[in-house]
C-alpha cells in the first residue's frame, strides 16, 4: 500500500524542520560549551596559582621546621625532606646512595631492622609515637632521636603517604642521665649522713650516760657524807646531762627531718588534728576548737603530722592550767592552704618572733624543751612550699600561722 | 518534556501503525512545535497529550494502554542510551527504589530543566516495594510500562498493583511484589 505523496512531503518537511531545529540547538550548546570552557580554563589557571602558592608555602614551612622532617611514600621512598633531615643523614651515613632514596638506605645497617619494625607498626596503626632510636654519627658518638610519625590520608580516607619528624634529644638525654646520677649520689649521701648523724649522737650520748652512772654511784656511795649543797649540785649536773642528751636527740631529728622524699597522699586535716590530740593526750582542762571547714589535700602524711604535733604540743604546754583554749583556723588562699593555731597562753614578746624559729632557741627553761621543735617545724613547712610565722603579744596568747602549697590535683 | 519522548513516540507510532497514522495525529493536533521534534529539544507537554489522545481516537486503544505500551518500549531506549547506569543495579527492586535518590539526581545533572515525577518509597523488603508516584502529568501508566520492562530486563517475575490516590492519576500508589 503506497503512501500518498502529500503525506511523504509533509513528513519530509517535518524532518527538515527538526534537522534545522537540532542544528540550532547544537549551535547554541556549542556556544555555551565554549564560554564554559573559557571559564573553566580561567578557574583552572587560578587554581594552579593557588596550588603553586600553597606548595611554596608548604615547602618553606617544611624547610623551616627545625627538626628533621620527612615525607615518604608507603614503601619508605622519600618524597620530600627538609634541610635538617639531609643534614642529619649526612651526619650519620657517609655514603648516601644516588637517585631515588629509601629511608632504610639512610639508616645505619644495625638500626635498619628496628626502623623497619617501627615503619610497619606505623602503617598498621596509622602512627608511631615517641620511638627512640640511637644512631652513631661519623665521629662515633651517639645521636639520640625521638621519632613521631603518622600516615597521611587523602580526602577519601585512603593512605597515600607517611610523614615523620625526628627530634634530636641527645642533649636532653645527657641532662637526664646526669640528673639521674645526681639523684643517685644524693640518695647515697643522704644515707651516709643519716648513718653519720646516728653514730655521732650515739658517740656523744655514751660519755653522757657514763657520767650519769658515775654520779648515780657517787650519790649512792656517799649519800651519808655529802652535804646538802653538794647533793643539789649533783642534782644540777643531772639536769644538765639530761638537757645535753635532749639537745643531741634534737640535732639528730633536725638534721634528718626532711631528708627523705616522701610519698604524697590525700590527707584530711581534721583527722590529722584529732589523731594528734589522741597521741599527745590533751588534758581535760583544755578546750580545742576546730573550724567548720578543714581541707583534705595532697601532702606527705608524716610531715603534716610532724607540724601539727609540734604546734599542738607547744600550745598545750603554754596555755593556762585553768580554762586553756586552743583554736584552729583555716583559710584557702589562691595557691596555698593557710592554717592557724591560736592559744590563750603566755604569749611571746615581739622581739622574739623571729628567734623562736631558729635552732636551740627556747624562750623558757621548760623541762622538756630542747629548743629545736619550732626550727624543725619551719624546715618541714618550707619543704612543703609554705611558710610559718607567729602573731603574739606577751601575756595575750599566740597564734601560729603556717601555709602549705596546694599541689596540682591532677598529679 | 524532553524531545526524545516525542521522537521515540512518533517512531513507535510509525512502526506500529504506519506513516499515515503519524501524519493523521499530527495534522489533527494543534501543536506548539508544528509537528517537528528533535531528541535534543524540549517541548510542551500539551503536544504529547494531544498526540496520544488523537492516536487513541484513531486506534480505539485507550490512552492508558497506549502509555503502558510506550513505557514498555521506552525502557529499551534508556537501556541503549545509558547502559552503564543500568549496570549499577543487581535487580529490579534495587533499581526502582533508587529512582528518586540516584537516577533522577543523575538525570538532573544532564538536564537541569527536566521536570521529573517523584517516587516516594513507603516501605521496602527483600521482595516487595511500596511507593507513591506523584506528577501533574498523570503518566503513571507510562511508569508502569517502564517497571514491567525493568523486571523483564532482570529476568524477574513480578506482581504490580496500583491504586489512584488522586482521581486524576497525579498521585498513585504502586505495590510491587517480586515473585520467585
Amino acid at each position: 500500500m503506497a503512501v500518498s505523496s502529500d503525506i511523504l512531503q509533509r513528513a519530509l518537511d517535518r524532518e527538515k524542520q527538526s534537522r534545522k531545529e537540532a542544528e540550532r540547538i547544537l549551535e547554541q550548546k556549542a556556544t555555551e560549551l565554549y564560554s564554559l570552557t573559557q571559564e573553566l580554563s580561567k578557574s583552572k589557571h587560578q587554581l594552579e596559582i593557588l596550588v603553586e602558592n600553597k606548595s611554596s608555602e608548604m615547602s618553606s614551612l617544611i624547610q623551616n621546621i627545625i627538626d628533621p622532617y620527612l615525607l615518604l611514600d608507603l614503601n619508605g621512598y622519600i618524597i620530600n625532606m627538609n634541610k635538617a633531615s639531609s643534614d642529619l643523614f649526612s651526619e650519620i651515613q657517609s655514603d648516601i646512595p644516588e637517585g631515588r632514596l629509601n629511608l632504610i638506605d639512610l639508616v645505619p645497617i644495625d638500626e635498619r631492622s628496628r626502623m623497619a619494625v617501627a615503619f610497619q607498626q606505623m602503617v598498621e596503626q596509622g602512627y608511631v609515637k615517641d620511638v627512640q632510636l640511637s644512631v652513631k654519627n661519623k665521629s662515633g658518638s651517639f645521636i639520640h632521636l625521638l621519632i613521631n610519625a603518622s600516615i597521611v590520608y587523602n580526602n577519601e580516607g585512603v593512605a597515600t603517604a607517611a610523614q615523620g619528624i625526628a627530634r634530636d634529644i641527645t642533649t636532653l638525654k645527657h641532662l637526664q642521665d646526669e640528673k639521674d646520677k645526681l639523684f643517685e649520689d644524693i640518695e647515697i649521701r643522704n644515707e651516709e649522713l643519716n648513718e653519720y648523724a646516728h653514730i655521732v649522737s650515739h658517740d656523744l650520748k655514751s660519755p653522757l650516760r657514763g657520767m650519769n652512772s658515775l654520779i648515780h654511784w657517787i650519790k649512792t656511795d656517799k649519800s651519808n657524807t655529802l652535804s646538802e649543797n653538794s647533793l643539789s649540785m649533783f642534782e644540777m649536773i643531772d639536769k644538765s646531762i639530761l638537757k645535753m642528751e635532749r639537745l643531741i636527740s634534737g640535732i639528730l631529728k633536725y638534721s634528718t627531718s626532711v631528708i627523705e622524699n616522701e610519698d604524697q597522699e590525700l590527707v584530711s586535716m581534721e583527722t590529722v588534728i584529732r589523731d594528734v590530740m589522741d597521741v599527745i593526750q590533751v588534758p581535760d582542762y583544755i578546750t580545742v576548737n576546730l573550724p567548720e571547714k578543714l581541707p583534705t589535700f595532697l601532702v606527705s602524711q608524716n610531715r603534716i603530722d610532724q607540724i601539727v604535733q609540734n604546734l599542738m604540743t607547744n600550745a598545750v604546754k603554754y596555755v593556762p592550767k585553768v580554762d586553756g583554749l586552743i583554736t584552729w583556723h583555716y583559710k584557702e588562699l589562691e595557691d596555698k592552704h593557710q592554717f592557724a593555731i591560736e592559744d590563750n597562753g603566755i604569749g611571746i614578746a615581739k622581739k622574739h618572733h623571729d628567734r623562736i624559729f631558729q635552732v636551740f632557741q627556747s624562750l623558757t627553761d621548760h623541762k622538756d624543751s630542747s629548743g629545736i621543735g619550732l626550727s624543725i617545724v619551719k624546715k618541714v613547712v618550707k619543704s612543703l612550699g609554705g611558710d610559718i610565722w607567729v602573731e603574739s603579744e606577751e601575756g595575750k596568747g599566740a597564734t601560729f600561722y603556717f601555709t602549705i602549697a596546694i599541689q596540682n590535683r591532677n598529679i | 518534556m524532553k524531545g526524545i519522548v516525542f521522537t521515540e513516540f512518533l517512531d513507535l507510532v510509525e512502526s506500529k501503525f504506519g506513516l499515515e497514522m503519524v501524519d493523521k495525529i499530527i495534522s489533527s493536533s494543534d501543536l506548539e512545535s508544528g509537528g517537528s521534534y528533535t531528541s535534543i529539544g524540549t517541548y510542551e507537554f500539551s503536544d504529547m497529550l494531544q498526540l496520544i489522545t488523537n492516536l487513541s481516537n484513531n486506534t480505539d486503544i485507550s490512552v492508558d494502554d497506549l502509555l503502558l505500551i510506550y513505557g514498555e518500549h521506552f525502557f529499551s531506549v534508556l537501556k541503549s542510551s545509558y547502559p552503564a547506569m543500568l549496570a549499577e543495579y543487581s535487580g529490579s527492586l534495587e533499581l526502582l527504589s533508587s529512582i528518586e535518590n540516584h537516577i533522577h539526581v543523575e538525570v538532573r545533572k544532564i538536564y537541569p530543566d527536566a521536570e521529573l515525577p517523584s517516587f516516594e518509597i513507603l516501605s521496602r523488603s527483600d521482595d516487595s516495594l511500596r511507593m507513591v508516584y506523584r506528577s501533574s502529568r498523570a503518566m503513571h501508566m507510562f511508569g508502569l510500562g517502564l517497571m514491567r520492562s525493568t523486571f523483564k530486563h532482570f529476568n524477574q517475575k513480578s506482581d504490580i498493583q496500583y491504586e489512584k490516590i488522586e482521581e486524576d492519576g497525579s498521585v498513585v500508589e504502586f505495590k510491587v511484589q517480586l515473585l520467585s
